[in-house]
C-alpha cells in the first residue's frame, strides 16, 4: 500500500509540475470519447456526423472550461435528434431543458459528469463514475450522474428504435413520441439510475465512517450495490440486463475506482494510536493515523529525482516516529 | 520602483478577484435577503417551465392511452392533482434554493472579509511605502 501511496504523490507532483497541459488533455479526451459516442450510437445527421467538425469542437473543448463538453453534447444530440424528426428534436431539446433546470443548474462543477457517464455506460463501466463520485465528491454529484443517465437512455431508444420510426413515418406523432419516451424512460435505465444514486449515497456513507480502511471497504460495497440493483431489476421488471457483463463491469470499475483512492490516502492505518486527554474543559478522545514514511514531513518540493550516485537521505520510520501525547500537550498550552 | 511587497499584495489581489473567489465577492455586495430573494424569483419561473414541459413529454409518451380515455376523466380532479403536484415540486425547489442561496451568501460574506482585510493591508503598505534595501527615503524622490 505504502508503495502506491508512493506512486500516487510522484503522481500528483507530476500534475502539480504539467497541470494546464493535462487539464487540456482530459477535457480533449472527455470531449472525443463523448462525441464518438453520439456519433456511434446515431450517426443521422451528416453535418453532425462529420469527423472534422467532432474534432474541430474537440479541440474547442480543449481550451473552454470543462462545462462546455456537455453543452457540445447537447448540440449534437439535439442536432442528430432533429435529423430523426421534428418530434425527436423537440423531444432533445425539452429534455436538456428539464435536466438543466431540475438538476444540472445545482450542480455546475459537476456538470462535466453529465458528459462523461454515458460514454462510461456504452463502454460497460457504469458503476465506476458512481464509485469515484461517492469516493471524492458530495452526494449531491447524483444530479450530474443521473442525467448522464437520462441522455444515454434517450439516444440508445433513438439508436434502438431507427427501424421502426422509419416504418411509422413522419406523421405518425402519437406513436414515434411513445417509442422515443418510452425508450428513454424504459425499465433498464430506471433500475440504473436508481442503481447509481444508491451506489453514490452507499459508497459516500461507508467512506466517511471512521472504521479503518473505510475507503477501500466502500469500493466493493458500491459494486455489489449496483450488482443486486441488476440482480433485482431483472427479477421484478424483466429487464433482462446480463449479471455477467454486469459482475465484470462492476469488478473493473471498482479495481480502478480502488486504486485511484489508494494512491490518493496515504495514510497506514496498521499503524493508528488511540489517545485520551483531557483539560479543564474537554476530555479528548484522539485517533491519530500516521501517513506512511514516504509522505511525513515532506513538501513536493522535496521529492525530486536523485542525481546518478546519490543516496535517498530517508530515515525509516521508527527513527521518524512522533509522539503524538507530546504534541497533542503542546498544542493545547499553546490555546 | 517596483515595491515587491506591495507587487506581491496586488497580484494576491487580483488572483482573488478571478476565478471562483470573484464570483463569490459579486454575490457578497447584495444585502442576503435581496440575493436570496433574485434566487427563489429565477427558481420559481424556471421551476414553473420545467413543470409544465415535464407534464408536456409525460403527455407526448402517452398520448394514445390519453386521448382513448380522455372522456372518461374528471378534469376537475385531474386539474386538482395536476395543480397539487406542481406546488409541491415548486415548494420543494423553493426550499432546497433558499438553502442553498442561504449558504453560499454567507460563504462569500466571509470571503468579501478576507479581501476586505487584504486591501486594508495593501493600503497600509502604500501609505508607509517600504523603499529597496540600501537606498534612504528622500522628500522628492
Amino acid at each position: 500500500m505504502s508503495g502506491l501511496a508512493e506512486f500516487g504523490k510522484r503522481m500528483k507532483i507530476f500534475y502539480a509540475r504539467w497541470s494546464v497541459y493535462l487539464d487540456m488533455l482530459f477535457k480533449l479526451a472527455l470531449a472525443l470519447a463523448s462525441f464518438i459516442w453520439i456519433r456511434a450510437m446515431s450517426g443521422y445527421s451528416p453535418l453532425f456526423s462529420n469527423v472534422f467538425l467532432l474534432l474541430v469542437l474537440a479541440i474547442l473543448c480543449m481550451v473552454l472550461p470543462l462545462t462546455a463538453v456537455p453543452v457540445f453534447d447537447g448540440i449534437l444530440i439535439v442536432g442528430q435528434a432533429f435529423s430523426v424528426g421534428l418530434d425527436a428534436g423537440a423531444v432533445a431539446i425539452a429534455l436538456y431543458l428539464v435536466l438543466l433546470i431540475l438538476f444540472l443548474r445545482f450542480v455546475p462543477d459537476d456538470a462535466w459528469e453529465a458528459a462523461a457517464m454515458p460514454v462510461l455506460t456504452w463502454i460497460g463501466l457504469p458503476v465506476f463514475l458512481p464509485v469515484w463520485c461517492g469516493l471524492k465528491r458530495k452526494p449531491y454529484a447524483l444530479l450530474a450522474v443521473d442525467s448522464g443517465i437520462v441522455l444515454y437512455g434517450f439516444v440508445r431508444a433513438l439508436h434502438a428504435n431507427a427501424g421502426k420510426l422509419r416504418e411509422l413515418g413522419s406523421s405518425a406523432y402519437a406513436s414515434r413520441l411513445k417509442l422515443i419516451i418510452g425508450g428513454t424512460f424504459s425499465d433498464r435505465m430506471v433500475v440504473l439510475i436508481f442503481a447509481a444514486t444508491a451506489v453514490i449515497i452507499m459508497v459516500y456513507s461507508v467512506r466517511n465512517l471512521p472504521a479503518d480502511n473505510a475507503f477501500l471497504i466502500s469500493v466493493p460495497v458500491g459494486g455489489a450495490v449496483y450488482l443486486a440493483f441488476i440482480l433485482l431489476g431483472n427479477a421484478v421488471l424483466h429487464t433482462g440486463m446480463d449479471p455477467v457483463t454486469g459482475l465484470i463491469g462492476a469488478v473493473a470499475a471498482c479495481l480502478l475506482a480502488g486504486l485511484l483512492e489508494a494512491m490518493d490516502t496515504p495514510l497506514d492505518y496498521r499503524k493508528s494510536e488511540r489517545l485520551q486527554f483531557e483539560d479543564d474543559e474537554y476530555y479528548y478522545y484522539v485517533k491519530a493515523v500516521p501517513k506512511f514514511a514516504s509522505d511525513r514531513g515532506r513538501s513536493f518540493h522535496e521529492v525530486e529525482e536523485l542525481m546518478p550516485g546519490e543516496k535517498r537521505n530517508d530515515d525509516g520510520p521508527d527513527k521518524n516516529a512522533v509522539d503524538y501525547e507530546q504534541k497533542l500537550e503542546d498544542s493545547l498550552k499553546n490555546l | 520602483m517596483v515595491n515587491p511587497i506591495r507587487f506581491e499584495q496586488m497580484a494576491s489581489l487580483a488572483d482573488f478577484e478571478s476565478g471562483k473567489d470573484g464570483k463569490m465577492l459579486r454575490i457578497a455586495r447584495y444585502y442576503k435577503s435581496d440575493y436570496i430573494a433574485v434566487q427563489m424569483i429565477k427558481t420559481f419561473f424556471l421551476t414553473s417551465i420545467a413543470v409544465v414541459l415535464v407534464i408536456g413529454l409525460f403527455a407526448a409518451g402517452n398520448m394514445n392511452m390519453i386521448l382513448d380515455s380522455i372522456d372518461n376523466w374528471n378534469l376537475t380532479t385531474v386539474a386538482a392533482v395536476l395543480l397539487i403536484a406542481y406546488i409541491v415540486i415548486l415548494a420543494g425547489y423553493l426550499a432546497v434554493t433558499y438553502l442553498t442561496a442561504s449558504r453560499r451568501w454567507k460563504r462569500a460574506r466571509k470571503i468579501a472579509e478576507i479581501y476586505e482585510k487584504k486591501l486594508r493591508e495593501l493600503e497600509l503598505t502604500g501609505s508607509s511605502e517600504a523603499v529597496p534595501a540600501g537606498k534612504s527615503k528622500r522628500k522628492g524622490s
